[in-house]
C-alpha cells in the first residue's frame, strides 16, 4: 500500500534535515537527513518497500537493516498520524 | 450601536474596540495613559465589537472562537472585523486581545513570542522560553541598565530589511516597569535553567524547532496559517543568531552575555 502525507502537515526541508509540525498535537518533530528523505518519499505514490529501496540506493548502509529502520520509521509516523495509506 | 469605543494600535496594529460594558475600555485607558505610544488615531485596521453576557443572540450564527476557559463566541468577517459574544459579565479583556491581535499579526508577517525583550544599544534581545523559565527573572536582573520591552509576550514583526521586536501590553510580574518601546532584533536566545552560565549557537533547524515552540498560536485561524507562520519563524532564524542559554538566577548572567556572546553575532 503507497504512503502519503497529510495534508494539513506543514514542513520545511532545512540544510537537508526536516522540521514537521503536527499542528492539532502542537507538536514539532525535527528529522535527520535520512528521515528527511524518507520523509519526502512519502509522496502517495510509493509503498514502504519502494521508499526502503531507494533509501538504500542513495545512503551507504547495509540493506536489511535499511530495510528494517525504514519500515519501523514509517510505521511510527503513522502512528503519530502525520501519514496514511491507501 | 455599543455604548463604548477606545481606539489604540500594538506593533503598528490599530484596533477599533467598541462594547456595550466598560471594563475593556477601563483596561484600554489605564493603558493609554500610562503607554501613550499605544495610543492611534488612526483607521483602524480591525475593529473588534464585544458583547458582554449574551446567552443567545437571534440570527446570529454562534461558534467558539478559541479554545480558551472563557466562553468567548463570535465570527471573523473579512479577517477585519470580529464580533464577540462573551457568555460572562466579565473576561479578561487584555486575554481576549492577545489572542485576537496573534491572529491578525501573523496576516502582517509577524507573531507573538513568548519572551522577555530587552532593548540595548538600539537593538532588541529576545529571552524566549515557557512560563517558568526564568524571563522575569533576566528582566529584573537587568532593570537598572536597560529598557524592557516585555517579561511576557514580545510582538515580533518583519520590516523591509529586518525583524523589529514591539513591546506589547501582555505583562508578566513587570507590567510597571515595561516600556512601549521597539527596536530590530539583535538576537533570540532560549532559556534553560541551569546550575552554571552556558551557552550554545543553534544551526537553523534547532532554532526554527525553538522559536515555533514559543510562539503563541491559539484559535483555528492561527493553525490555518501555520505554513505562513513557520516560513516567517524559518527567516528570522537565517537572519538573526539564535541561541540556548543556560543560566542561573544571578546578576552576572549579563556580564556573561557581554564577555562571552558578542552582541549580534
Amino acid at each position: 500500500m503507497a504512503v502519503y502525507r497529510k495534508r494539513n502537515i506543514p514542513w520545511r526541508i532545512i540544510d537537508g534535515e526536516a522540521l514537521v509540525v503536527d499542528p492539532e498535537k502542537s507538536l514539532i518533530y525535527p528529522f535527520n537527513a535520512v528521515a528527511a528523505r524518507v520523509w519526502q518519499l512519502i509522496d502517495g505514490a510509493k509503498d514502504t518497500d519502494e521508499i526502503a529501496e531507494m533509501i538504500f540506493r542513495e545512503f551507504e548502509a547495509e540493506k536489511a537493516l535499511i530495510h528494517a529502520d525504514i519500515t519501523d520509521f514509517i510505521a511510527q509516523l503513522k502512528e503519530s498520524e502525520l501519514i496514511e495509506a491507501r | 450601536m455599543l455604548k463604548y469605543e477606545e481606539r489604540f494600535s500594538i506593533a503598528k496594529l490599530n484596533f477599533c474596540v467598541n462594547a456595550d460594558k466598560d471594563p475593556p475600555i477601563r483596561w484600554l485607558r489605564e493603558l493609554k495613559g500610562r503607554f501613550p505610544r499605544y495610543s492611534s488615531g488612526r483607521k483602524p485596521d480591525i475593529r473588534i465589537s464585544l458583547y458582554y453576557n449574551i446567552k443567545k443572540r437571534r440570527g446570529f450564527k454562534q461558534k467558539k472562537l478559541f479554545d480558551t476557559p472563557y466562553d468567548v463566541y463570535g465570527r471573523i468577517d473579512n479577517g477585519l472585523h470580529v464580533t464577540a459574544y462573551a457568555k460572562r459579565n466579565y473576561i479578561p479583556f487584555g486575554d481576549i486581545l492577545r489572542i485576537l491581535a496573534c491572529n491578525f499579526l501573523i496576516k502582517r508577517n509577524g507573531f507573538f513570542l513568548h519572551s522577555c525583550g530587552v532593548k540595548i544599544d538600539g537593538g532588541a534581545y529576545l529571552f524566549a522560553g515557557p512560563s517558568g523559565a526564568g524571563k522575569t527573572t533576566i528582566a529584573k536582573l537587568n532593570l537598572k541598565r536597560n529598557k524592557i520591552l516585555s517579561d511576557e509576550t514580545v510582538a515580533v514583526v518583519k520590516n523591509q530589511k529586518d525583524y523589529n521586536a514591539y513591546a506589547t501590553p501582555f505583562f508578566g510580574d513587570l507590567a510597571k516597569v515595561t516600556s512601549d518601546d521597539n527596536a530590530p532584533v539583535k538576537a533570540v536566545f532560549f532559556l534553560k535553567q541551569s546550575n552554571r552560565f552556558g551557552h550554545k549557537r543553534l544551526d537553523t533547524l534547532r532554532a526554527a524547532q525553538a522559536l515555533l515552540q514559543n510562539i503563541f498560536l491559539i484559535g483555528n485561524e492561527c493553525k490555518d496559517n501555520l505554513g505562513r507562520v513557520f516560513d516567517i519563524a524559518l527567516d528570522l532564524v537565517k537572519r538573526v543568531p539564535a541561541y540556548e542559554l543556560g543560566f542561573l538566577p544571578k546578576e552576572q548572567i549579563w556580564r556573561y552575555i557581554e564577555k562571552e556572546i558578542s552582541p549580534g553575532g
